[in-house]
């Protein structure tokens, strides 16, 4: 291949790949926070005996899971402000998108993990006399959450690659700022592969630690060597 | 049937009037109506399939029945003409852990320890300070015989140990009324005994039993009523020791035949 490397350039360039970087971690942590929190909550109103919280989240479930993300995000930034009139910037746009897809997902992984949990242990705690919250925040969710943990960092690191997906609104995260580099510079090779490497240097911990998690969900549901 | 109440008297701990259930197609209870004093100890016999569990998990509150009512200390928890499950579960949490059920297959919480499994509902629906109820739950742990295993996970535990610690939590709560859904019949054989005896005593004070149980030998040293189910339906409720001295039905005398050859 006839082509001179440079990454000299990509070097100068580093506070904006920072800043980028910087960026998609923010976008990817909002979106963690508000879709788990919102996921709990959708697991549960799946679960409800009341229709009237059941199907409102089933329909919000199955509608966020169906819609591609790089789908949601156009349609929120540019259709929703001519439907409702409402414009919200490109950051917060990603940020909800990010966390509604999240939230879908993350919901059908806690569904799993709480009727995971025999029945019977519920019942007790009933006729104990603890109430449904204290039930479900005692009993049901530290028991999801250690079972589901694999799953869920395997959930964010998936949000942390679908951010780049927000460099289609110009929400300048870090394959944004990558190519606003390209325009200035025309080092696409060196770019894009600096980027990429930012991508697994993120990445790599995150799976790391989902591994280490699983092996220690499977230590907890075998009997342990004495 | 000791039914019926006489006006003033304090209200039966148990009562179930004209209970049906059924599955489907299959009737499990038929017209069950029984009463049970504060400080009975009740045995509920009878062949497998019969349906004594399933008027346990109805005296519990546990499946919602088709017909007649349930109540605990004169309070409706069950009323079929009215529907709705919500209500049955918010009187039983009034109950405030009362009424307590020991299930055959133990249901320990895996994510706490022996201790924190019998703090828990103390701390929670009572409001006792931690460090009190760790005090009187290490006692307690110590009188069903696995005080060391305190800080001890439930899947750490031998079968036996497990079912101490079940009673252990259950006892914490310091029930009125206990129910045991056949707390035995996981165990292995030679652990049978041993928590018989470990029942035996703790049972011997004024606290309401309704045991469901294959064991005879728990139905004869507990209890001093035994009610024999057969085919969804009470065929008898004795005094446990004309029970076992001669059942009256014909179908509890089968039975007792069957179930004697078998031991013997």
């Amino acid at each position: 291949m006839d082509y001179t490397w440079s990454f000299r350039t990509v070097w100068l360039f580093k506070e904006a790949l920072l800043k980028g970087t910087a960026v998609t971690v923010e976008l990817t942590f909002l979106a963690i926070l508000f879709g788990t929190a919102a996921g709990v909550l959708l697991a549960f109103g799946r679960l409800s005996r009341l229709k009237i919280v059941c199907w409102p989240s089933v329909a919000f479930i199955e509608l966020f899971r169906a819609l591609p993300l790089l789908v949601l995000l156009v349609w929120l930034y540019f259709c929703l402000p001519i439907v409702s009139g409402v414009r919200i910037s490109a950051f917060t746009t990603a940020a909800i998108a990010l966390s509604m897809n999240l939230a879908a997902f993350a919901a059908e992984t806690f569904r799993a993990g709480i009727e995971a949990i025999p029945r019977g242990q519920l019942e007790v705690a009933r006729t104990l006399g603890m109430t449904p919250y204290q039930i479900r925040t005692r009993i049901v969710l530290p028991q999801a959450v250690r079972q589901m943990m694999p799953a869920l960092v395997g959930l964010y690191v998936t949000m942390l690659k679908l951010s780049s997906l927000a460099s289609v609104i110009a929400v300048g995260e870090v394959l944004h700022a990558a190519n606003n580099i390209i325009a200035n510079t025309y080092r696409p090779l060196e770019v894009y592969t600096a980027i990429a490497l930012i991508y697994v240097a993120l990445v790599l911990p995150a799976t790391l630690l989902s591994q280490r998690l699983e092996n220690k969900a499977l230590f907890a549901r075998k009997q342990r060597p004495a | 049937m000791s039914t019926d109440l006489v006006e003033g008297e304090c209200p039966p701990a148990v009562r179930a009037v004209a209970v049906t259930k059924s599955y489907g197609e299959n009737l499990a209870l038929k017209d069950v109506s029984l009463a049970i004093r504060q400080g009975e100890k009740v045995a509920i016999i009878g062949p497998s399939g019969c349906g004594k569990t399933t008027l346990l998990r109805c005296l519990a509150g546990f499946e919602p029945i088709d017909a007649g009512t349930v109540s605990l200390f004169g309070r409706t928890v069950q009323d079929a003409s009215r529907s709705g499950d919500s209500t049955v579960y918010s009187e039983l949490e009034r109950l405030g852990g009362r009424v307590t059920m020991v299930f055959q297959h133990l249901f320990l919480w895996p994510h706490m320890t022996v201790l924190e499994n019998v703090i828990e509902a103390p701390i929670r629906v009572r409001g006792v300070p931690r460090r009190h109820a760790a005090s009187a739950a290490q006692a307690l742990l110590k009188r069903v015989g696995i005080a060391s295993s305190e800080g001890e996970y439930p899947h750490r535990l031998s079968g036996g140990q497990q079912q101490r610690a079940a009673i252990a939590r259950a006892l914490a709560m310091e029930p009125e009324v206990l129910l045991l859904d056949e707390i035995t019949s996981a165990l292995d054989p030679e652990l049978v005994s041993e928590i018989l005896e470990l029942l035996e005593e703790l049972f011997s004070d004024g606290r309401t039993i309704v045991a469901v149980t294959h064991e005879m030998r728990f139905a004869r040293a507990v209890a001093n009523r035994v009610l024999f189910l057969d085919g969804g339906r009470i065929e008898e409720d004795t005094p446990s020791r004309q029970f076992f001295a001669q059942p009256c039905s014909d179908r509890a005398r089968n039975f007792m035949g069957r179930v004697l050859r078998i031991r013997g």
